[in-house]
């Protein structure tokens, strides 16, 4: 169930009715996790049994560690430990077998990685790391734990970030799920013009960009350098839109509910380097990684050099989160790369010049634009490795446009030039008005004309075939 | 809140969703294809052009399209001082399910207020698996060929004639069908949307299409589709092709049952239906066997399939009241002049096959009193 189907829009607005009728704090709850249970059993009914698992190892584990403080850390170790077998059991099996495959084979035994595919269970990299976080706030005693399981196996499972986030912390989403909300008309609209924002932002420009991207991706070799060229750039746009109108849809259906959570995008692509983009791209993600990853790891308390293989670490495995495939690694590594040289000479500058100096004020203001040119090129670039299949689709992609990048610019579809300069230049005022909902700044019939624009929009340029959103693969 | 936050953003509301709407009803089709065809933007503009005239009009597939001449019906009909304006609103791909969805979304009657007459064109060698017992199955449009293809169905055509409701995929039988359909019948920005985001994406990428030009040339005024005949070339390289569908294609080398046709013309079959719908827009039903090329009905074996069913059909429209024209298999035609490739005559051939049908549309008196001459 796509959030871009009409099913998906009837059994919202059932939940929604259920929800704000309700005259207890119980059956709202109610109303939301089986909202939750029949979201997610929708793709299938099976992995509802993997999600509850998770669900009861979690709550599990932060009760063990309320009672056992001594061994609160051994408890969300082994906690931990579980979690992320179950998800690299489900995700990572095939891909470490044919990676170990040689030593295998030299031991004289025979196994058929493909054998070990398995039915992806959805949202469940998400999950997984939301539970992660939760369970190690509790043993840091940043949270208190949630003692109703019912409540907690809402949090886990909420519906509108359940699927690819955004990655909830317990603090931000448990009290509120613990709350009854009034309804507020301004809020509910507000949470609708967003819903409707990102609709607008997936169906309009990463339906439409898909159909070519997909097909000069499936045969890279076969593309002259400059539809590669204009592929690569148009998928840089077509995973902003569908994120950021995922990540959105989420946020604005979480609102709708009275619930605020956390948002996902800040205008990535005027990033002037790579650690800023980091700060706007993903951006739960980002601090995930940041908190329970690259400080856990040593941050950057332990020297220079450990801080750049942390940070470079941290990337590879954030990378490596996305999915079992060389290309993702390499995807972190090239982010991770940048990370570090960029702090590098960060610290070189600020060695070289004081904090009030004229020369850096300049500098400053002199490097916005070469860095956000590097940045995007690198963003770009590393997009390659994300979206092609194979580590050779993405050598041919980058050797054709290194080869000739104005090779076949006028056989690319028109599609891609017209969405492309139409996100530019909308990116911007949608993300303000977006932010002004969130914020309930604007008037009733403000939102209300922002909701029917957005939402007419999309209904006009929604592409025959609804397309899954990527993120959904991981 | 003072007054101008609720009148601002009405006011905004109207232009912007006013403005769309009538850019719909005024210029949309301006700028974009109104059926996705060449073809079919053509004659569908020459027909709007002579709607009060037009008096006979034929319906059916590519054979009738390029088959059937309105000119020599036109001339015939003079010589015969029984002048009616004809029409050819052919199109390729058309199977006799589309008559029953045509029929009952398009208003013959209203749109072309003089037409007394419908020549319906009749596939006699075909087993006509293509029309099913109920519409509900619909059809798989990806993977349709010629002009009533996917773009076609999808089309402001395709939804205003109700052509689109045979995919399948468009059907939606909830509550948000039936609001789609409340919201298409209110509004044509809505219904037509999908021209709308043609224009947006592709601009006028249909009316800049090379090959255009060369269809509009081909499109008479009547909405004859003129062709000119195979070569010798031409003539081998139709023949190769159709051999090679032929080896491939399982259907055509099936034995088909010469009962087969019973069914269609028994009592509220599916040749009672189309009538009764013709009927029922104050027109009178002529059915027409399609001209088509006898290689197709020899290669196949189905001359006598062709006979029997042209018997039937004759029984079957004189039991009714209703007219049955039939040019027969035409082995004495030209194999390279009369043709324009395996399965369709050319503009030569339709002229002569014409003048067959046309001797037997004007002698007919039931066709006569109709016109009134």
């Amino acid at each position: 169930m796509l959030f871009n189907t009409p099913l998906f829009f009837a059994l919202l607005g059932a939940s929604l009715v259920v929800y704000w009728f309700a005259r207890n704090l119980v059956t709202r709850q109610i109303a939301l996790l089986i909202t939750s249970v029949v979201f997610y059993a929708f793709w299938y009914p099976p992995h509802l049994i993997l999600l509850f698992a998770l669900v009861f190892v979690a709550y599990g584990v932060s009760r063990l560690i309320e009672v056992d403080e001594g061994q609160r850390f051994v408890w969300m170790g082994f906690g931990t430990v579980v979690v992320l077998i179950c998800l690299a059991y489900y995700k990572y099996a095939e891909y470490f077998l044919t990676l170990a495959q040689p030593l295998i084979q030299a031991s004289g035994k025979s196994i058929d990685p493909s054998a070990y595919r398995l039915e992806l269970p959805l949202g469940i990299s998400f999950i997984t790391f939301q539970i992660i976080a939760y369970m190690v706030d509790v043993a840091k005693r940043e949270l208190k734990p949630e003692r109703n399981i019912f409540t907690f196996s809402l949090f886990v499972s909420f519906f509108p970030q359940l699927i690819a986030g955004p990655i909830c912390r317990g603090h931000e989403l448990l009290p509120q799920l613990k709350t009854k909300h009034n309804f507020i008309i301004k809020r509910f609209f507000s949470g609708m013009l967003i819903l409707f924002a990102g609709l607008f932002l997936k169906v309009v420009f990463a339906d439409n960009m898909a159909a070519d991207i997909d097909r000069i991706y499936a045969a890279p070799s076969e593309f002259p350098g400059g539809v590669l060229l204009w592929a690569s750039i148009g998928f840089g746009f077509q995973i902003l839109s569908d994120f950021w109108g995922y990540s959105t849809m989420a946020v604005g259906m979480a609102l709708m509910f009275g619930i605020v959570i956390p948002i996902n995008f800040n205008l990535p692509y005027i990033s002037t380097s790579i650690q800023s983009f980091w700060r706007r791209w993903h951006i739960t993600l980002s601090s995930w990684l940041r908190d329970y990853l690259y400080i856990a790891v040593g941050g950057n308390r332990r020297g220079k050099l450990l801080t750049y293989r942390n940070l470079i670490l941290t990337m590879l495995l954030g990378g490596l989160w996305h999915g079992a495939s060389t290309n993702f690694v390499i995807w972190g590594a090239i982010h991770g790369g940048f990370l570090a040289i960029e702090r590098l000479i960060r610290g070189l500058i600020t060695t070289t010049f004081s904090a009030d100096s004229a020369y850096l004020t300049v500098l400053n203001w002199a490097w916005r634009p070469i860095g956000w040119a590097i940045t995007m090129f690198v963003t770009f670039t590393a997009w390659v490795f994300f979206r092609a299949e194979t580590w050779d689709d993405s050598v041919s992609v980058i050797s054709g446009i290194a080869s000739a990048p104005m090779d076949g610019w006028l056989t690319v579809s028109s599609v891609m030039y017209v969405l492309i300069l139409a996100f530019v230049l909308l990116m911007v005022p949608v993300h303000r008005y977006i932010e002004a909902a969130r914020h309930e700044k604007l008037s009733t019939p403000w939102l209300l004309l922002g909701s029917s624009v957005f939402l007419f929009l999309s209904v006009v340029m929604t592409s025959p075939d609804p397309v899954p959103f990527i993120y959904f693969q991981f | 809140m003072s007054r101008w936050s609720y009148i601002l953003p009405a006011i905004l509301a109207v232009i912007f969703f006013g403005g769309i709407e009538l850019f719909a009803r005024i210029a949309l089709f301006d700028l974009v294809s109104y059926t996705n065809s060449s073809k079919l933007d053509s004659s569908w503009a020459s027909a709007k052009l002579q709607s009060d005239e037009i008096e006979v009009f034929a319906i059916g597939s590519s054979e009738i399209l390029y088959g059937l001449d309105p000119a020599i019906f036109d001339e015939i009909g003079t010589a015969r001082d029984c002048d009616a304006k004809t029409f050819n609103f052919g199109i390729e791909g058309f199977g006799p399910t589309h008559f029953e969805i045509v029929l009952e979304n398009v208003r013959y009657d209203e749109s072309l207020p003089s037409a007394k007459i419908a020549l319906i064109g009749i596939n006699m060698f075909e087993r006509h698996d293509s029309i099913p017992i109920s519409l509900e199955s619909g059809f798989n449009c990806d993977s349709m060929a010629g002009d009533l293809q996917r773009s076609v169905f999808t089309s402001g055509f395709g939804r205003d004639t109700g052509l689109s409701a045979l995919c399948p995929h468009t059907k939606n039988g909830s509550v948000f069908g039936w609001l789609e359909g409340q919201l298409s019948e209110f509004s044509l920005a809505y219904r037509h949307r999908q021209a709308m985001r043609s224009l947006i994406l592709y601009g006028d990428a249909h009316h800049q299409d090379p090959s255009r030009k060369d269809v509009q040339k081909r499109v008479r005024e009547n909405g004859f589709y003129y062709s000119a005949g195979m070569t010798n070339e031409t003539l081998a390289f139709h023949m190769d092709r159709w051999k090679n569908n032929f080896s491939q294609i399982a259907y055509w080398q099936e034995d088909v049952q010469l009962d087969t046709w019973e069914d269609y013309v028994a009592h509220g079959g599916i040749f009672d239906r189309i009538a009764r719908q013709v009927e029922a827009q104050n027109l009178l039903p002529v059915f027409v066997a399609n001209p088509s090329n006898p290689v197709m009905i020899t290669d196949t074996n189905r001359e006598s399939f062709y006979t029997s069913n042209a018997q039937l059909m004759m029984e079957w429209t004189e039991s009714r009241g209703y007219v049955f024209l039939d040019a027969g298999i035409l082995g004495s035609f030209d194999p390279k002049s009369d043709f324009e490739d395996h399965r369709h005559v050319s503009g030569e051939g339709a002229r002569k096959v014409s003048r067959m049908l046309a001797d037997q549309f004007f002698e007919n008196a039931i066709v006569r009193e109709r016109i009134g001459c």
